[in-house]
């Protein structure tokens, strides 16, 4: 390759440029100035190399890229802004950014397990297991045996840090027992098949560790599986567990308190003396569009409590934070309640970066896998991200009052999936007769907390995505993150800036 | 809202809190879920055990028909 160059052409070059930024026509642009803002907002992040005494782990189930994507122009709208400028808290300039890849060790399209499970060890995992080497097999109870791997959070409680975790699922849902648990299937809540001693339930590994001092506070859905199926519980309904114990006695009986609901919750001494078992609901909690205040805390709510409470910990502590129904509203194919829950979540996220100092705690933000959520052009600016497509107008930013048509004469929304329960291909007479043309669609239905997108390939749930998910950190050694990186490399990120020296 | 759970994430369906039961006054044609129904008839309130299913339900609609 050629590399000379004169001195005199480079200088010239430099200057040539130097002149244009100053003497440019879109120099006085509100976006010009604003870009170099941005830059220099870059220039002027602090790189910390400090040792990490707190980490935070925030995950959105299923909030991959165009999730969050959705998640941001939703709650920029809900602002009264056209949305699409509007700046989610982990979006902020103060937070490093990668992409991450998330598949599994056999799975093209991963599973909450594994990856939670990655994140919790460093490294990947296979589909459906949790914290288990990769000669473990699913659903192999003799396979558990010598594959268990060992958690961030039981290298912590080495450290002398107190441990949290805390979820809108259900506690012994996969996000969570990715912080606690070792289980040959995600699905062993609270039992394990017949004959297979080498491995307890999860919501009975979640009690276990709580004793062993590793988890001090778990806060989430999920309270059936901590009771025997005679058991009636706080709300009403019945326990589920077939061996009928009753973990939540057993964790109050060693001394851990126990919440159920608003009241219970604001109830609790959060100085540090006593574990914090709280389950807000049999299954996992409302969705956040759903609750009601006096029934369920909110994300931000349990976040601010957990902070509260493993800050008495002068050694610090590692609290997990997931958003377990980003995940399940996808599933549905109701955008809506998803955008609603990202919305929930990136208000935990504030919350965790309000109440903690960026000098000694690592805050990540990240999520576990993308679904297959698509979006629908061309949109004007402004056009309700949950509803049907506006055209781009001539002049000024707005969209136009036009709805965008297909080539069928119809209008359709922003927001589809691949597949899922809303697809427009419906069952005829034969075995694999699936045909059919979409439905009319106003924007008023297509705005409805209950409305399901329209979608392709006709599943009764949406499924998961393969593609990559961001993630966005601050703190020690938040710059670490950079580039396009696996999925247990976050691991590797929280271990270097707990043990930085 | 048609149910959906991740078939890698539930253990057991769900169920939904915003059901009702319909009974129909004729014999329902099966139609795919993913097809919107409008139905009518009579909405009893209390709660009622199905004689035939066990099913118990505190509300309903009765005398159902739908197109
Ligand atoms: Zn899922």
């Amino acid at each position: 390759m050629k590399t000379i160059f004169s001195t005199t052409s480079l200088a010239l070059i430099l200057a040539a440029g130097g002149a244009a930024a100053q003497d440019i026509p879109q120099a006085n642009d509100a976006w010009f100035t604003a870009g170099q803002e941005a830059i220099q907002a870059i220039i002027d992040r602090e790189t910390n190399t400090g040792r990490a005494k707190n980490v935070i782990l925030l995950v959105a189930d299923g909030n991959g890229v165009g999730t969050n994507y959705a998640t941001r122009l939703y709650a920029g709208q809900q602002q009264g802004k056209l949305g699409e400028e509007h700046v989610l808290p982990y979006e902020e300039p103060g937070y490093h950014s990668a992409l991450v890849k998330t598949y599994n060790i056999n799975a093209q399209t991963p599973d909450s397990a594994p990856t939670a499970g990655a994140m919790n060890t460093g490294v990947k995992q296979r589909f459906n297991l949790i914290n288990l080497g990769g000669d473990a097999i699913h659903d192999d109870c003799a396979t558990v045996a010598g594959n268990e791997l060992t958690t961030f959070a039981e290298i912590v409680t080495g450290m002398d840090k107190s441990v949290g975790v805390i979820s809108t699922a259900r506690l012994t849902h996969a996000t969570p027992a990715g912080v606690y648990a070792k289980t040959a299937n995600r699905n062993w809540e609270d039992e394990v098949p017949e004959g297979c001693t080498a491995q307890k339930d999860i919501a009975s590994q979640l009690i276990d560790q709580m004793q062993a001092g590793v988890v001090d506070l778990a806060m989430g859905g999920g309270r059936r599986y901590f009771a025997g199926t005679e058991v009636t519980l706080d709300e009403g309904g019945k326990g589920h567990r077939p061996d009928g114990a009753n973990l939540i006695e057993a964790a109050t009986g060693m001394g851990a308190q126990y919440a159920w609901n608003t009241e219970t919750f604001n109830g609790l001494n959060l100085d540090g003396s006593a574990p914090v078992l709280a389950l807000f609901n049999d299954s996992h909690m409302e969705y956040e569009a759903d609750r009601a205040e006096e029934d369920e805390p909110s994300l931000a709510e349990m976040t601010k409590a957990a902070i509260e409470y493993l800050s008495n910990n002068e050694n610090g502590y590692y609290l997990e934070i997931e958003a377990g129904r980003v995940d399940h509203a996808n599933h549905a194919g109701n955008a809506k309640r998803t955008m609603i829950d990202g919305m929930a979540f990136a208000d935990a996220v504030a919350m965790a970066d309000e109440l903690t100092d960026d000098a000694d705690t690592l805050i990540i933000v990240t999520a576990d896998h993308e679904h297959s959520i698509a979006f629908n052009g061309y949109c004007g600016r402004g056009t309700p991200i949950e509803g049907l497509c506006y055209d781009v107008a001539k002049t000024g930013e707005m969209h136009s009052d036009d709805l965008v048509l297909a080539d069928d004469g119809k209008p359709y929304t922003v927001v589809g999936y691949l597949n899922g329960a809303g697809s427009v291909l419906t069952k005829g007479e034969g075995e694999n007769d699936y045909s059919g043309s979409r439905p009319e669609l106003t924007q008023e239905e297509a705005t409805d907390i209950d409305y399901v997108q329209q979608a392709l390939i006709p599943k009764s749930s949406e499924s998961h995505s393969g593609e990559d998910v961001a993630v966005y950190a601050k703190g020690p050694w938040a710059h670490l993150f950079d580039g396009t990186i696996e999925q247990n490399v976050i691991f590797h990120v929280m271990n270097h800036a707990v043990t930085a020296e | 809202m048609p149910m959906a759970t991740c078939p890698f994430c539930e253990t057991e369906a769900e169920w939904p809190n915003d059901i009702i039961a319909v009974y129909t006054k004729r014999v329902v044609e099966v139609r795919p879920f993913n097809v919107k129904i409008v139905t009518s008839g009579v909405l009893e309130l209390g709660a009622y055990t199905d004689p035939a299913t066990g099913f118990v339900s505190m509300m309903r609609l009765v005398d159902a028909t739908y197109g």
